[in-house]
């Protein structure tokens, strides 16, 4: 009595199916096969697993049927676990081609929807993302090359090597130069230098010229006559060497004497350099 | 006497000026040239530095190293100094033509720009700013210092004014 009022809420709500097979078509002795099919029942889809169940069921009944009467009359003891091992495969078959079904239905489900859903944003997404990616690389290193090109022109002129003071006297030379802003006194250190490394590119090449390793003062007079930009202390740095010339022994007069050929183009330059202002 | 002559060349190359420049230098003293010239020249220790850094870099790819003569290096630092008078000359020129008495940076950039060393302007604008940046920013550090200051006065201003010997004695409890 207990187990089939325990029995009866489960399969409250498929009660009319089993109602109507028990008391019509199966005897109460094989009530137990009847409670067994129920389970599938409730386990699978109503209309295909109903028929399958139904199929399966009827199968047992006359594999049942079978046994009972043969034991007793053909076979002798020993051989009813045959009958008894054959009842297993047939019992487990039907369960296995419908969870089999089952089971390929739910992965179909399964692997149909997410990837029609997941992965299609995502894909887009990335590529934007790898996009925006790669113009923020390209832009960070333009900002680098940038950034190093800055540096390296400013590290030139932070050095400050030459003295302020030795400029301060230099200008107080003059005596127009009234007042001085201390910018200018930045600035003028680095003009010098830079005018210093122009001055020794233009006295090197006039050494390589010659093929001289040697940098000597007549390579730096000859840059200076050449280079238009250095006119306007061409005059002194000759006046120099006539000083030089006439203070130093006979050798240094004769190195004097070497140069007075070098003296004499730029001796011409000026000349003709003078109509031009004029005019 | 020399330099004047020197700075009335650099001025404006004319040959009246030339032809009397030319018998100046003959009474001069060579000696009392000279140590004026070793005086006002710029050191040669940092013109070598410049002159073997620069030859470095343009004969690098040979890679011997470069002799430089001493004469030569004399040479270097006296057109080194006669490159900032004539520069001081042009910039104070261009500061009298926009009638002003202090010479300014914008001044020299110009006066380097009518020198033709137009090459040296750009670098020497970018340096400008940078050190004007370096300046903004000392400003502000002096008068963060400044407001230090201020404020030490003022903690010793108050002990000053109260004579309460409560308050004696938490001077001396800090102190």
């Amino acid at each position: 009595m207990d187990p089939s009022q325990s029995g009866t809420p489960s399969l409250f709500p498929v009660m009319d199916i089993p109602v109507a097979y028990p008391p019509a078509a199966y005897p109460p002795c094989e009530v137990a096969v009847a409670a067994a099919a129920y389970p599938r029942l409730l386990y699978a889809p109503p209309d295909a697993a109903a028929a399958q169940q139904a199929a399966a069921a009827q199968q047992q009944q006359q594999l049942l049927g079978a046994p009972v009467v043969c034991p007793p009359a053909a076979y002798p003891p020993g051989e009813v676990a045959v009958a008894a091992a054959a009842y297993p495969p047939q019992l487990y078959a039907p369960p296995d081609a419908a969870a089999a079904q089952q089971a390929t239905a739910a992965q179909q489900q399964l692997l149909g929807a997410p990837v029609r859903v997941a992965y299609a944003p995502p894909d887009a997404a990335a590529v934007q993302q790898a996009a925006a990616a790669q113009k923020h690389k390209h832009q960070l290193q333009m900002l680098w090359l940038e950034l190093r090109r800055e540096i390296e022109a400013t590290t030139d002129f932070k050095k400050h090597n030459i003295p302020l003071s030795r400029i301060k006297k230099i200008m107080r030379a003059d005596p127009d130069v009234c007042a001085i802003t201390a910018e200018v006194l930045v600035v003028f250190p680095w003009a010098c230098e830079m005018f210093i490394l122009e001055l020794t590119r233009h006295g090197w090449a006039h050494a390589e010229a010659n093929k001289r390793r040697m940098l000597q003062k007549s390579d730096i007079v000859a840059a200076i006559a050449r280079t238009d930009v250095f006119d306007f202390f061409r005059d002194t740095v000759l006046h120099d060497d006539a000083k030089e010339g006439a203070d130093a022994a006979p050798a240094a007069a004769a190195a004097a004497e070497k140069a007075h050929p070098a003296a004499g183009a730029p001796a011409t330059d000026p000349l003709a350099n003078y109509p031009m202002p004029q005019q | 006497m020399p330099r004047k002559i020197t700075l009335v060349k650099e001025g404006e190359p004319q040959p009246v000026d030339a032809a009397q420049g030319e018998p100046a230098p003959a009474p001069a003293a060579p000696t009392a040239a000279l140590t004026e010239a070793e005086v006002d020249e710029l050191p040669r220790a940092i013109v070598r530095r410049l002159v073997k850094d620069k030859l470095s870099h343009v004969a690098g790819g040979e890679g011997a190293e470069v002799i430089v003569n001493k004469d030569a290096m004399a040479a270097f630092a006296e057109s080194a100094r006669i490159f900032i008078h004539y520069l001081s000359a042009t910039a104070n020129d261009m500061c009298k033509e926009s009638k002003r008495q202090t010479i300014n940076a914008d001044d020299v950039l110009n006066a380097l720009d009518d020198m033709e060393f137009s090459e040296f302007v750009e670098p020497l604008r970018t340096s400008l700013q940078e050190f004007r940046n370096k300046n903004a920013d000392k400003r502000s550090e002096a008068k963060k210092q400044q407001k230090e200051k201020r404020r030490k006065l003022n903690e010793e201003t108050l002990p000053q004014k109260e004579n309460d010997p409560a308050d004696d004695a938490k001077e001396n409890g800090v102190a």
